[in-house]
């Protein structure tokens, strides 16, 4: 097998520096919403704020942005199964 | 015969054989499974909450307290960087600085602990805990989850479960990165030989991934 290191794709400090700055403004924000209320609003925002968060996290420090296609696909498909596993447990208890 | 002198010959070279690329999806495998594990009580909270007990749920949640959970979640953000920086840090040949980042990456993880254990010690005192443990009667009382309704009985439930086994996650992290510590130390990692270190690196980012989605479905619902 070849050896790899030619394409290992070191990220700066600066860099991660920015997204943990992007991370702390994010928590801010799911906090200051909390405190208000939206209604059911309020669980959409706070999930689409942490899915953000969780974004930044798998795709600089868990480095899934710089690596190759297929570790990408298989990150990718074992959201996509954990999520078909959510939508038809909502659809079932949903429609009772 | 022949094959196992040549493997030998092939120890001895320079560069020892490694699967980079092997190793990283390993771990990445396990780490579905992870996934999976606290996916599955994700789930049973989403569930009970919406569509069972989302008052119970909401009372429940005002017993915890927001403030240490948000200063967790920093401490476990500030833990993520410095494990990242300490990468990069190794990488770029500078061993002293990467020390710092991995030392430092331990004390938030045990900071972390820390105020859990003043969380879960303020719950027990309240008597929040689960109420089969009858042995915690004579330091705190006899519980009252029995005595709460029963939504809110579920939702510490969870709660003691989630961040019980988030917990226990973070303990074994902690462990892991003393492992890598020392082979920094020692030289056994450097700036070509760092995949174990990127490994546990991912483990330790998955454990602040769970806190991420804990902590404003824990602390932040009511």
């Amino acid at each position: 097998m070849s050896h790899s290191n030619d394409e290992i794709h070191i990220v700066s400090y600066g860099t991660h520096t920015m997204v943990y700055i992007g991370l702390l403004v994010l928590t801010s924000l799911t906090v200051a919403v909390a405190g208000g209320d939206f209604g059911s609003l309020n669980l959409i925002i706070a999930m689409v704020i942490a899915t953000c968060k969780a974004g930044l996290v798998l795709s600089y420090f868990m480095h899934v942005k710089f690596e190759n296609r297929v570790l990408q696909m298989m990150v990718g498909s074992a959201i996509l199964l954990l999520l078909i596993a959510y939508g038809m447990s909502f659809i079932d208890y949903g429609s009772r | 015969m022949s094959n196992s002198t040549e493997l030998h010959i092939e120890e001895n070279h320079d560069h020892e054989h490694k699967d980079y690329i092997g190793d990283k999806m390993g771990m990445w495998l396990f780490l579905f499974t992870e996934l999976l594990l606290f996916g599955g009580m994700f789930l049973a909270f989403l569930v009970y909450y919406i569509s069972f007990y989302q008052e119970d749920f909401h009372s429940a949640g005002k017993h915890l307290n927001v403030m240490m959970g948000a200063g967790n979640t920093l401490i476990l953000l500030t833990s993520s960087l410095t494990m990242v920086l300490a990468i990069t840090a190794i990488q770029n040949k500078n061993k002293f600085l990467s020390i710092f980042y991995l030392i430092t990456t331990v004390v938030c993880a045990l900071g972390f602990m820390i105020v859990k254990y003043f969380e879960w010690g303020a719950k027990f005192s309240h008597g929040i805990y689960p109420y089969k443990l009858t042995s915690l009667a004579e330091y705190f009382g006899p519980s009252i989850i029995p005595s709460l309704p029963k939504g809110e009985g579920i939702f510490f439930g969870l709660y003691f479960t989630m961040t019980g086994l988030h917990g226990f996650h973070v303990m074994a992290g902690v462990a892991v990165i003393l492992v890598v510590l020392y082979k920094v130390i020692i030289n056994d990692i450097d700036s070509e030989n760092f995949g174990f270190m990127e490994n546990v690196g991912l483990y330790w980012h998955v454990v602040d991934l769970i806190w991420i989605y804990l902590f404003p479905l824990l602390y932040l619902v009511a």
